[in-house]
């Protein structure tokens, strides 16, 4: 078991995380009028009983959001608190973080002259892919987080000009990542280079299927926007 | 009540006047006593801390650092020394913090932070570019456990040890390395989310 790197320390963790990082400062400590505010608070609420110190705490915090706690507000007047200290049972895990695999490069050859078609329901199919003759990584590394943005990142960025291109590395990812982690991005691609091409009957089929799934709300806004309110058939 | 000597804005004196002063061993030398004024004295600044590791938000911080002391107050002579007090006191927060998330109006309010109060003695453009980051960060481990997030926050930002997290969590160091696992694959995904969803620029 080997003590693991700290990103900022580790010139292969991901340059925009470290800045971030970098730039994050450390908590913050309690000010002086602070710290004498809530030691009046805490003075007052430890002097009284434990069921009259659970109103208080019930009491301003409906005051200030204007609900009724029910079943939380009981707990707090009960003011118990039970904690053990005592070791707890875990399993150790690897320490380090594995590096991820290479992401797969589409060849800068001639682009397919019909743009693939995309399917909606079932899952994609894996039929080996004509664009793409690259080893199929390890679908359980934690690693493939990278080939899979890395991949996405290409269609993304043909999104701009050549949605065709776009959708063929939709397929791929699909092909590659079955199960891959970042399968609701994929779509959103897929959605809007069918939108590109004027595909919006097959965009909004798409549409749908993704703000049905799991983790839409991130997309829903921008695939409303592309494809409108009503996304019915 | 008996007036323990000092300032009244003092707060070891504050407890002492509104309460019985509940005593305490101190960890490893049961020939030394503490009160709860004086846990509070010494370690009020690492429950505050300790807090927003948990992902407390800054509304929140002074009710639950309350629920924390008063609490304190009531348990410290049950307090055996066999750990850390500071362990202790991180048990305590974290089982709040895990009472606070069950709360309703937790899982319905997203209140924003206040402006600190502190004077700081950073730059305003520091101190912006501080404040920055941190909401950025913050976006990224809004998904993660309490514990995971401490343990990302305290080895990434604070740059604590992970031996030390063990004993302050009170968790093997195994379990440490796990939830740093864990909360950097949470964080590397969230991360590349925002990119492909072209946000990650947007971050305020």
């Amino acid at each position: 078991m080997s003590t693991p790197r700290r990103w900022l320390d580790d010139p292969d963790a991901d340059q925009g995380l470290r800045d971030l990082i970098r730039a994050t400062p450390r908590a913050r400590s309690l000010d002086a009028v602070t710290r004498r505010r809530l030691s009046h608070k805490v003075a007052r609420t430890a002097a009284l009983p434990a069921v009259a110190a659970g109103w208080l705490f019930v009491k301003s915090a409906a005051a200030a959001l204007g609900i009724v706690l029910g079943a939380g507000a009981i707990a707090v007047a009960t003011g118990v608190v039970e904690w053990s200290a005592g070791p707890r049972a875990a399993v150790a895990l690897r320490t380090a973080v594995p590096r991820a695999p290479r992401a797969p490069v589409l060849p800068a050859g001639p682009l397919p002259a019909v743009a693939p078609v995309v399917e909606v329901a079932p899952a994609p199919k894996l039929n080996p892919s004509p664009l793409l003759p690259v080893a199929t990584p390890s679908s359980s590394a934690a690693g493939t987080l990278s080939a899979e943005a890395a991949l996405l990142e290409q269609a993304r960025a043909a999104l701009r000009g050549a949605p065709v291109r776009a959708l063929g590395f939709a397929a791929e990812h699909a092909r590659l990542f079955p199960r891959g982690q970042l399968a609701s991005e994929r779509v959103l691609i897929q959605i809007q280079a069918l939108h590109g091409l004027g595909r919006d009957v097959e965009a909004r089929a798409l549409g749908r299927s993704l703000l049905g799934g799991p983790g839409a709300g991130l997309y829903a806004e921008r695939v409303h926007q592309l494809l409108g309110e009503n996304l019915a058939p | 009540m008996k007036v323990a000597g000092g300032s009244r804005d003092s707060p070891a004196v504050e407890f002492a006047v509104s309460g019985p002063l509940v005593l305490g061993p101190l960890a490893g030398d049961s020939t030394h006593l503490l009160g709860a004024a004086q846990v509070y004295e010494l370690h009020a600044d690492f429950v505050w801390r300790t807090l927003q590791h948990l992902g407390v938000r800054d509304a929140d911080l002074e009710d639950l650092g309350q629920e924390v002391f008063v609490t304190v107050h009531r348990k410290l002579s049950s307090f055996d020394g066999r750990s850390k007090l500071t362990t202790w006191l991180f048990g305590i927060c974290l089982n709040l913090v895990h009472r606070h998330r069950r709360r309703a109006y937790f899982r319905l309010e997203r209140p924003h932070a206040e402006p600190p109060e502190r004077v700081d003695p950073h730059t305003p453009e520091e101190q912006y570019a501080g404040e920055e980051a941190r909401v950025r960060l913050e976006r990224l481990l809004e998904k993660l456990s309490p514990e995971r997030r401490a343990t990302f926050l305290l080895f990434e930002v604070e740059g604590v040890s992970c031996e030390e997290i063990a004993e302050r969590t009170a968790v093997p160091v195994g379990t440490v390395y796990s939830r740093l696992h864990l909360a950097r694959k949470a964080v590397a995904l969230a991360a590349t989310r925002l990119r492909l969803a072209g946000k990650w620029e947007e971050m305020p």
